[in-house]
């Protein structure tokens, strides 16, 4: 297999010069764009760099204890990133937060390295590091989602909820219509991709393989195989979430916790 | 008619109920006996929906003693004793379908898995509240806020609890729902009923009265 052609120094400064247009087209349209533009730039710029070297690193150590401790700090910014992108903080969000993305997370990775990919070791860095974080990024926003959703779908609607309770019905059944929604909003974002993949668009991760020396045929399998684990762990967390966020939502009678119930 | 005997369904003792650390009712000691028709009164704001939703434990007092049948209503199985002391809300939800739906939307609750909904029921209970000449098919988006209103009476009916708990029911009704609905719910039934009015007809219709002033609630009358 071939490897992707590498890009030296020099030419990548050669490629950093198509900036010239659009810095251009900023200046002349007097759209004040150009510290966001050389802020974000430079933050790219560096953050992949230290991302490449600490990979490198990974891969060249390809220990199983550096892997996972790794993973562990990836979950650690996606329960905070979730926090931010849902706007819903609840008490132990971080928490909640990791265990819904940690255990299924993990569950599909081991499952998927073990008995589909079959790296030699299983834990092959190489493979572990960017299949972990396709699964956890996706994860991730599904759960910004059904949580966003869940969240301010029982907040905005607090009448109906307590008419299900008023009327007997369980915590369970109370909050069934809210969960269907969100859970739905979740997963319907992957589902739309997968319908329309290929046909749109050539996918990332298949791209990125084909540059990097695979066969198409190989490129496309491995992109299939990630589509449906991306989607049974987002199923997965999404679902997790929920039951462990209506912990931190209710108490034991059912009611709306005091701190969250403003209104 | 009112009939009231005297078993004691609910015995509330030194209850506070504080909200975000704010003290919002107070009271000393209120008993409700089986049979009764009780009305809350008070101005807005005063604690009288919070008051209400002892009775269904949708609000848990902080401090003091709430009983049902000598016992404390959070050690019930919560859904059951809610589907046995039901309560309607002033502006209740009753979902976006139509009557039908919004009569029998509670089947799939576990609590009332056992309960076998006929149709004669349903056209027995639109006649009762008078919603029979709209049809069990009209849409909830169409109806007025009293229409609505006996539509979540005629559901709580249906569920036949032993305790109806009624907030503001007759708020959004003219006079003759108001007569309509004081013959079904106060006059003719022998459930225990706690409301809360401000209507003068419902008022002196019921048998007790509590009042509550500046979050204090105390018997005034009755």
């Amino acid at each position: 297999m071939q490897g992707a052609i590498d890009i030296s120094i020099v030419s990548m400064i050669i490629g950093f010069l198509v900036l010239i247009i659009p810095i251009a087209l900023a200046i002349s349209l007097r759209i004040n764009i150009l510290s966001e533009l050389a802020v974000s730039v430079s933050r790219m710029t560096i953050q992949l760099s230290l991302v490449g070297i600490l990979l490198q690193f990974l891969f060249d150590i390809n220990s199983l204890w550096f892997t996972s401790l790794w993973f562990l700090i990836m979950i650690f910014a996606a329960s905070l990133n979730i926090i931010k992108r849902s706007g819903v903080r609840l008490k132990n969000s971080v928490i909640i937060n990791y265990t819904a993305l940690l255990i299924p997370v993990s569950v599909m990775l081991t499952y998927m390295l073990i008995f589909v990919v079959k790296p030699e070791p299983f834990f092959d860095a190489r493979h572990f590091i960017p299949l972990a974080g396709m699964l956890l990024g996706n994860s991730m926003n599904a759960t910004s989602l059904v949580l966003e959703r869940f969240y301010n779908g029982i907040m905005k609607n607090k009448k109906e909820y307590y008419s299900y309770i008023s009327l007997g019905a369980t915590l369970k059944e109370a909050i069934h219509p809210f969960l269907l929604k969100a859970y739905r909003a979740a997963l319907m974002p992957t589902i739309a991709t997968m319908s329309t993949m290929g046909l749109v668009a050539l996918p990332g991760m298949m791209t990125g393989q084909i540059l990097g020396g695979s066969s198409p045929i190989t490129s496309i399998k491995y992109q299939i195989i990630i589509m449906i684990f991306i989607f049974s762990s987002t199923s997965l967390s999404s679902m997790l979430l929920i039951n462990l966020a209506r912990l931190a939502m209710f108490d034991r009678y059912c009611l709306i916790r005091d701190d969250l119930d403003k209104g | 008619m009112n009939g009231k005997n005297d078993m004691k369904l609910f015995e509330l003792t030194d209850i506070t109920v504080n909200r975000h650390d704010r003290e919002i009712l107070r009271l000393d000691s209120i008993t409700v006996c089986k049979g009764e028709k009780v009305v809350i009164t008070g101005h807005s704001g005063s604690g009288k929906s919070t008051l209400i939703k002892i009775f269904n434990s949708l609000v848990v007092p902080d401090r003091g003693s709430a009983k049902y049948m000598g016992r404390r209503i959070q050690d019930y199985n919560l859904a059951h004793h809610r589907s046995r002391v039901i309560l309607v809300d002033q502006e209740p939800f009753i979902g976006e379908d139509d009557i039908r739906s919004a009569l029998t939307g509670f089947a799939f609750f576990s609590v009332h898995r056992n309960k076998i909904i006929r149709e004669e029921s349903i056209e027995k209970i639109m006649r009762k509240l008078k919603l029979e000449k709209l049809g069990s098919e009209k849409r909830i988006d169409t109806l007025s806020g009293g229409e609505k209103q006996r539509v979540a009476i005629g559901r709580a009916l249906l569920l036949d609890p032993d305790v109806l708990l009624l907030d503001e029911p007759t708020s959004a009704l003219d006079d003759n729902n108001v007569r309509l609905l004081i013959d079904i719910i106060l006059k003719n039934n022998e459930k225990t009923i706690i409301s809360i009015s401000h209507n003068r007809e419902w008022i002196s219709a019921c048998t007790r009265e509590i009042a509550v002033s500046d979050g204090y609630a105390r018997v005034t009358g009755g």
